[in-house]
């Protein structure tokens, strides 16, 4: 008898399932990692560029927001623009030679970038703090918060979650993005971004210039990699190297074949799916030490993704036929 | 050259696009080499020539694709040299591929609106900018491309995947959609090539129509040479990277030097009666070791490459198979050695069958075989490339063999520790036949062993073919330079559109008068028979 009581222990523990600052947290890490991997669907869903260096776009950006504001004392809504440009800047830096390589070998350069950008900042502790990085920099956004906790409060949430005005504008900017992209991708510009993905020397034929076309949907991922740099800075209000590890860009990638190539709604949901899977494992109740559970949830949610790809290749809302007629 | 080229300098009209000079090689291949013509404006152009001639790369080079090392082109009077394909595309100038290169995840409308010029709506400022222009193009496009598809008879599939289309319908579509970029001149890389006779007659009907109606100018490669001599109104010929002949198709017809470059320059006259090295060993009454009975295969479902083909080889013969571009000897060659698997008929190896064995295990049983391309790896040394030859099916020591293979190769020996892709043509078909003879099979396949090596060398390979032969290696070679090769060989077969034309003894096959018609259309009307596919490969 005892062993079927163990059993039910084995299943979630019902108070976490409700615990609101929980998943409200879980709920801004999905919003950010949705922008995250919006950029990385453009190049790799619609553009067929293979972009493994989306977190040196979010450190760039995260970066040189929080340089701006603490150390060269800029008005934080005018150090966000600011470091959407630089990031471009250095996203347009290393396309212009590496998108001429092929491109299995300018993923490889991506990665070395991202993680040049992460040393950099781990070394040039003047400017960046090295490992202890840099704090201080969201006064200005600290008091939106608030303004937005008092919105709730007068709404009737007596003593809303601090982190829920954060959940609101990550995905209000997440959605936006979406849709924005979406409707992009049904232009003629977008035409031409698929017709790329499919077969560059096609487009060239019929008179794209190719070249440009990458470059400015690598610009748009740095953008949207900015972005979530700067959601992630807010989220910790914090910064250092160790943030910006390569394993946020292959998170990002989990979260992109969840939801599936070629579908910017679904990276929306498989940004969600993803984290409340990730996260919502954290309450199974098991007797195993802490860092074991960890890398249990890693490792159900990595057969997760194991078995959608034996399934449903094509991810959630990616479609089929794009899939097996692309090769 | 300059007969021919003073020929055409008097027909009158202006030039759409003029070649002079120009080079481009790879490595240390020549693949255009002084290439020199023009195409006169509104005309319908063939460009012909045997495999290696340079024909595709010319097409890259024009296209911007490749960027030549000299020489000029000019198109309508302004050059056009080294600038890149989308800005050559703009000016008019569009191409299609050889293999066709329809969006196969786009449907067949977004394909043909993606071609549509003078689309604002294709760059962010102009999105930004002028949103209702990108709208009113829109729609503008979608009726220009429903009328060329409806002419193609493609409109029923507008909103279907490319993919889903047939080989034919592809190559329809390429066409519909350089169309849809308003051409002043269209190159087409074989656009007869893998699809059916009636898709065939329907695309060469558009062509004549547009040239007609729209004074388009086309410039197309092709093998199928009815369809060159009646549908072109000029007939360029290059051989070895370089243009040999310029002129209407019944000059070309009647030229001497296209029949040499077909067929190769050959040996003289006397030397033909000279009885050939393999003759001399097989005996009439040798055993069959190789026979090929009923062979059918091909690559895409609807077209069979191979149809029905019968060939044997008898112990200790040189048995070699010419035809025309197309013919399917190659697909022969592949299907013999298990890369193509044989839709029916049968293979038999010393009368057990091999038929749809896989290809290592055809090694085992004693048959090797040297594709035309890709027959070495380059970044490892000449002795690395023999010692993997040997590691199938070799029981002896490796090294025995490899100094055999030193005694019969002797240039080799002396690269042996060079890396294999930094040598000549020449040496590394020499090091291609080498790592086939390493397991010491019984037949050697050899695929177009002279094709693109230098005159100097082409003799030196075929030396080395009956070299190989007199160490008692039965061969079976597929050869463009046919009457070198009938020449030593004990007995040829000619294949055309993957069936057996004739066979014979090969001074018998060299002195027929029909043998040469096949290569250069002698009006056997292999379109209008509508009978059979015509395939390439």
């Amino acid at each position: 008898m005892t062993g079927l009581h163990e059993l039910f222990t084995l299943a979630i523990s019902f108070d976490a399932l409700t615990d609101i600052a929980f998943w409200t947290s879980v709920g801004v890490l999905a919003g950010t990692y949705t922008i995250f991997a919006l950029g990385l669907q453009i190049n790799v869903g619609y553009t067929g560029v293979i972009n493994f260096g989306q977190v040196g776009f979010a450190a760039m950006g995260a970066y040189t927001m929080a340089i701006l504001v603490t150390e060269a004392g800029f008005n934080f809504w005018l150090s966000l623009p600011l470091a959407v440009l630089v990031t471009i800047g250095f996203g347009l830096l290393i396309g212009m030679p590496a998108l001429r390589l092929r491109a299995d070998y300018f993923a490889i350069t991506t990665i070395a970038a991202a993680e040049a950008i992460r040393f950099t900042a781990q070394n040039a502790r003047d400017l960046t703090g090295g490992n202890q990085g840099l704090l201080g920099f969201g006064d200005a956004w600290d008091s939106v918060s608030d303004t937005i906790e008092g919105w709730l409060e007068w709404l009737g949430w007596s003593n809303p979650e601090t982190l829920f005005p954060l959940l609101i504008v990550v995905w209000l900017v997440a959605l936006l993005a979406a849709g924005g992209l979406s409707v992009l991708q049904r232009t003629p510009w977008g035409r031409v971004l698929r017709a790329i993905r499919e077969d560059e020397d096609a487009a060239r034929a019929l008179g794209k210039n190719v070249f440009v076309y990458k470059l400015q949907s690598l610009a748009i991922a740095a953008t949207l990699g900015a972005i979530s740099g700067f959601f992630i800075a807010l989220n910790l209000n914090f910064i250092n190297p160790d943030v910006f590890q390569p394993l946020v860009t292959f998170l990002g990638y989990a979260v992109l074949i969840l939801g599936g190539l070629a579908s910017y709604w679904g990276v929306a949901v498989g940004g969600i799916i993803f984290w409340t899977l990730l996260e919502g494992l954290r309450f199974i109740d098991l007797p195993l030490e802490d860092a074991q559970v960890a890398a249990l949830r890693f490792i159900l949610v990595g057969l997760a993704l194991i078995l959608l790809m034996a399934f449903r290749p094509q991810g959630i809302f990616g479609k089929r036929e794009e899939m097996v007629l692309g090769d | 050259m300059t007969d021919t080229t003073a020929a055409t300098m008097s027909a009158d009209g202006a030039k759409a696009l003029e070649i002079s000079d120009l080079y481009k090689s790879f490595g240390g291949i020549h693949a255009v080499n002084g290439a020199e013509f023009s195409v006169r404006e509104g005309s319908i152009t063939a460009l012909i020539g045997p495999n290696g001639a340079g024909k595709t790369t010319l097409f890259n080079v024009v296209t911007g694709f490749y960027r030549p090392q000299a020489g000029a082109i000019s198109y309508k009077g302004e050059s056009i040299f080294g600038q890149r394909p989308h800005t050559i595309a703009r000016r008019g100038m569009v191409r299609t591929f050889q293999i066709t290169k329809a969006l196969a995840a786009m449907p067949v409308i977004d394909n043909m609106l993606l071609a549509g010029p003078r689309q604002p709506g294709e760059s962010l400022l102009g999105l930004l900018t002028q949103p209702r222009g990108a709208r009113a193009r829109e729609r503008q496009l979608e009726e220009h491309a429903f009328e060329l598809l409806k002419t193609f008879n493609l409109d029923g599939k507008a909103d279907e995947y490319a993919g889903t289309l047939s080989g034919g319908q592809r190559k329809l579509l390429e066409l519909a959609r350089a169309l849809m970029t308003e051409p002043d001149m269209v190159l087409l890389d074989e656009p007869m090539a893998g699809i059916n006779p009636t898709l065939g007659r329907r695309l060469l009907e558009h062509i004549e129509q547009l040239r007609e109606e729209r004074g388009v100018t086309f410039l197309f490669v092709e093998h199928d040479m009815d369809v060159v001599m009646k549908h072109s109104d000029e007939v360029v010929v290059m051989a070895q990277g370089a243009v040999i002949a310029q002129g209407s198709p019944d000059d070309i017809r009647g030229d001497q030097r296209v029949v040499d470059a077909y067929l190769g320059a050959g040996p003289a006259a006397e030397e033909v009666g000279r009885p050939p090295a393999g003759r001399e060993r097989a005996r009439k009454d040798a055993e069959p070791i190789l026979s090929v009975s009923g062979l059918v295969a091909g690559y895409t479902r609807e077209v069979d490459i191979l149809g029905g083909v019968d060939i044997e080889v008898r112990e200790g013969e040189i048995v070699t198979i010419v035809g025309p571009n197309g013919a399917g000897k190659s697909t022969l060659m592949k299907a013999i050695f298990g890369l193509v698997p044989p839709r029916a008929g049968t293979i038999e190896l010393r009368g057990s069958e091999i038929t749809g064995e896989r290809p290592h295990n055809v090694t085992r049983r004693g048959v090797s075989y040297v594709p035309q391309l890709d027959n070495i790896f380059p970044t490892l040394t000449v002795l690395e490339n023999l010692e993997v030859g040997g590691i199938a099916g070799l029981e002896g020591p490796a090294e025995e063999r490899i100094n055999q293979m030193f005694e019969l190769f002797p240039r080799l020996e002396e690269r042996r520790r060079q890396q294999a892709g930094t040598m000549s043509g020449g040496e590394r078909q020499m090091l291609a036949m080498a790592t086939a003879l390493m397991p010491e099979p019984q037949v050697l396949l050899l695929d177009e062993p002279s094709a693109g090596l230098a005159p100097a060398f082409v003799d030196a390979i075929f030396e080395k073919v009956e070299d190989v032969n007199a160490t008692g290696v039965t061969i079976l070679m597929v050869e463009q330079n046919a009457r070198r090769a009938l020449a030593m060989s004990s007995r040829g077969y000619v294949l055309d559109l993957g069936t057996n034309r004739f066979e014979g003894a090969g001074s018998e096959l060299l002195a027929d008068p029909k043998v040469a018609d096949l290569y250069l259309g002698g009006g056997r009307g292999r379109v209008d028979a509508g009978a059979q596919d015509n395939g390439s490969g």
